[in-house]
């Protein structure tokens, strides 16, 4: 099926020709013709779920150096084609939501074309059959990234917002390069199959220095950390949520955040031989889940709540990646996608429908003084209650399975502290998420009566399309478990799971495990999901009884303030880069200022006493004349220099 | 990758062409953003004829050149934008316009 490129290349290309279609041709587009230019994709790439082959689909030569080719060339295998028809299906879903949620805003032309133009670039990223290929993508998708948080550009917040993540990226981005130019100083090639076949071979052999390796390894860790928000780069996610809800849901929970953790896939052969390297990236990622975790737990925007969440499940992810569970971190991955655009999706009609109020302590004063949000909207308060339940990882939920499937192989590995570790974040994420949904949806409009109307008006419904993706999402992040419950996805991960198995170190049955062990893991993490709901729940109630309502005392609380992360990195990284530029310029001053004043004093001087003499042709006043002059002048020194060299 | 016999002569003619465009634009044009487009507009003709020479010889120099170039562009673009907008900021009226 996928064996013709005439059906792969529509697949690829139709969402940027909807793009191009939306900055160039529609004029005033309601939305359903973006998201036909990701739907149709959708439906053609379906056959291909059940032929699973690796495909390579060769486009066209870009360079040819000596020796070197390199070819645009795309790689369809199984591990490409779980993330396309992720990307596409809930891709598709997120512009049916876009349509109702965006109908009333501006830009909505700029929006869809960055929408489509996104979903091109992700397509990119996961197809591409080399890694400078995987970086086209990259960017590609940290520019639409740029321009959507950007979207309500009359909003300073929403700029600098903008700005912070293009620039957190970016230095990601080095990180990127650089590992890149170490991968390839060593193997002369930037082909996945051809990386992945020489890097473990080399090292095995020792014909090439291990710590070069390893420092190619943590750079590339480096650029995940970018791109996937862990921690020395993640502050600039939270903030990323001044976009519109549709693109915190698509581009920062679904799918561009899990760029890292896809790379790192793509790349498990070559990680499975640097355990250095997954050692680093387990412990950041575990301390990230934790940190991440504990600072939702002090939010009061619904929004940001979220956004910590990601990042703290993306944790999660990356510490199976670290301890090669590849198959249950895609796992995590492909759930997450689903619960957590319900979520955002979600968060995003209640606050379209409550007149954009993000903040979840001001929500009840749309409430009734009777009831919370709930009886206000009920479809709503269901699918938010779906998500949380598969986010905390409460039995049968999605997350259930697949954090377990993270959890197992830390628990079988020897790493106490760090199973500990994300035992907490499992706790915290029940507690932050329950949290959350008991504040808007249960807390009841305690405000004495000032505004009457708001309290007993009925809310705007919702859209039939916002209201049918949702259902769509909240069918999926139940039945998307169903891809790896015992060992479904086994035929999915194949390819992963057989290099997995090829690998040296770690054998297979190490990671196995018994019954009795996973029984007790799964116990573990139920307990800790069950604590932390109740935790929740009960701090709520008990909360409510005492009606304080003031929580301006711990405002300025350590998890308030986000650790100061932010606060610290302006004081050690900004400032700092600011005075050395500061310094450069005084240095550089009477170079780069002061000389070239000179020069150009001693010109008008020299201009002034010719001028007294020469009159309007030496200064004739208009750039334009300085260049005609110029131009002859070199044509006549280029006949000069011919006449010198033939005669 | 092989293309026509004239393909390497048409390429240095329509460099030709647009450096003419270029040069005409700039020496023509009041507003110094115009000005500046068309000397981005020269350089690029530049490079369309160091590439066509490249494929004519054979050779990489030609194409290491053009990245370089392009570095240098950007890096002009950079500057040369930065100070036309501190010039227009200044004086509010257009920089190369004669007075």
């Amino acid at each position: 099926m996928l064996q013709s490129p005439v059906l792969f290349f529509a697949i690829l290309l139709l969402p940027l020709v909807g793009a191009l279609v939306h900055f160039f041709v529609l004029k005033k587009p309601k939305g359903y013709s973006a998201f036909l230019f990701v739907f149709i994709p959708f439906l053609l790439s379906c056959p291909s779920w059940f032929f699973d082959q690796k495909v390579v689909i060769y486009g066209f030569s870009w360079l040819k150096l000596e020796g070197l080719d390199f070819k645009v060339q795309f790689l369809f295998d199984s591990l490409s084609n779980w993330m396309v028809h992720l990307i596409l299906g809930i891709g598709s879903v997120i512009h049916l939501y876009s349509v109702g949620y965006m109908a009333k805003e501006e830009g909505k032309r700029r929006f869809f074309a960055f929408l489509n133009l996104f979903v091109f670039f992700m397509l990119v990223l996961v197809l591409a059959d080399s890694l400078w290929l995987t970086f086209f993508g990259w960017e590609g998708v940290g520019l639409c990234s740029y321009f959507l948080i950007g979207h309500y550009a009359n909003k300073e917040k929403a700029r600098l917002a903008a700005n912070k993540a293009f620039i957190m990226n970016r230095i990601g981005d080095f990180g990127f390069l650089m590992g890149l130019f170490l991968f390839f100083a060593h193997t002369q090639t930037l082909e996945y199959s051809l990386i992945n076949q020489t890097l473990p071979d080399l090292i095995l052999s020792q014909k090439a220095p291990l710590w070069a390796l390893n420092l190619g390894g943590i750079f590339l860790f480096w650029a995940c950390t970018g791109k996937s928000a862990q921690i020395p780069l993640f502050t600039w996610l939270p903030d990323a949520m001044e976009g519109p809800t549709p693109v915190s849901a698509l581009i920062h929970a679904a799918t561009m955040v899990t760029a890292g953790i896809y790379l790192l896939l793509r790349l498990s052969p070559v990680f499975s031989v640097l355990p250095w390297v997954r050692e680093v990236i387990l412990y950041t990622a575990s301390f990230t889940a934790v940190l991440a975790a504990l600072i939702a737990t002090k939010q009061w925007d619904i929004k940001k709540i979220l956004a910590y969440s990601t990042v703290s499940q993306l944790g999660f992810m990356f510490s199976g990646l670290a301890l090669e569970a590849n198959a249950g971190s895609l796992f995590h991955l492909s759930t997450h996608a689903f619960f957590k655009a319900l979520l955002f999706l979600t968060a995003g009609a209640v606050i379209n429908t409550l007149h954009h109020e993000q903040d979840i302590r001001k929500m009840s004063l749309f409430a009734s003084f009777d009831q919370g949000l709930k009886s206000k909207m009920r479809v709503l308060f269901l699918m938010f209650a779906a998500g949380a339940w598969c986010l905390a990882g409460l039995p049968f939920g999605s997350g259930f399975f697949s954090k377990e499937q993270i959890l197992n192989p830390v628990f079988l590995s020897n790493h106490p502290f760090v199973f500990f570790l994300l035992l907490v974040g499992s706790f915290l994420t029940a507690y932050y998420i329950y949290r959350l949904f008991y504040l808007v949806f249960f807390q009841k409009n305690s405000s004495p009566s000032k505004e009457p109307d708001i309290g007993h008006s009925s809310l705007p419904a919702l859209p039939k399309t916002m209201r049918f993706s949702l259902f769509i999402l909240a069918i999926g992040s139940f039945v998307v478990s169903l891809s790896n419950l015992p060992h479904w996805l086994e035929f999915i991960t194949e390819p992963i799971i057989n290099l997995r198995l090829q690998k040296i170190g770690i054998s297979p049955s190490v990671l196995e495990g018994s019954f009795a062990k996973e029984m007790l893991v799964t116990s573990f993490a139920l307990g800790c999901a069950v604590f932390g709901f109740w935790v929740a729940r009960f701090s709520f109630w008990a909360q409510k009884k005492e009606k304080t309502g003031s929580s301006s005392s711990d405002h300025n609380g350590l998890r308030e303030r986000k650790f100061f992360i932010d606060e610290i990195y302006d004081e050690f990284l900004v400032k700092p880069f600011l005075s050395i530029g500061q310094a450069l310029k005084n240095f550089a001053e009477p170079f780069f200022y002061h000389f070239p004043l000179a020069i150009k004093q001693s010109f008008v001087f020299l201009g002034q006493r010719l001028g007294q003499s020469g009159g309007i042709f030496l200064q004739p006043k208009s750039i334009q004349t300085y260049g005609i002059i110029f131009t002859f002048g070199l044509f006549g020194l280029v006949l000069l220099f011919q006449f010198f060299v033939h005669f | 990758m092989h293309f026509h016999p004239t393909f390497v002569p048409h390429l240095l003619v329509f460099s030709f062409i647009l450096f003419l465009m270029g040069l005409y634009g700039f020496l023509t044009r009041r507003s110094a953003l115009v000005n500046f487009i068309c000397l981005e507009v020269m350089i690029n003709a530049g490079n369309l004829a160091l590439a066509a020479f490249s494929y004519q010889y054979q050779l990489l120099s030609g194409v290491l050149l053009i990245f370089t170039l392009i570095g240098i562009a950007a890096v002009e673009a950079v500057v040369g934008l930065g100070l036309i907008w501190l010039l227009h900021h200044k004086t509010r009226v257009n920089p190369f316009s004669p007075s």
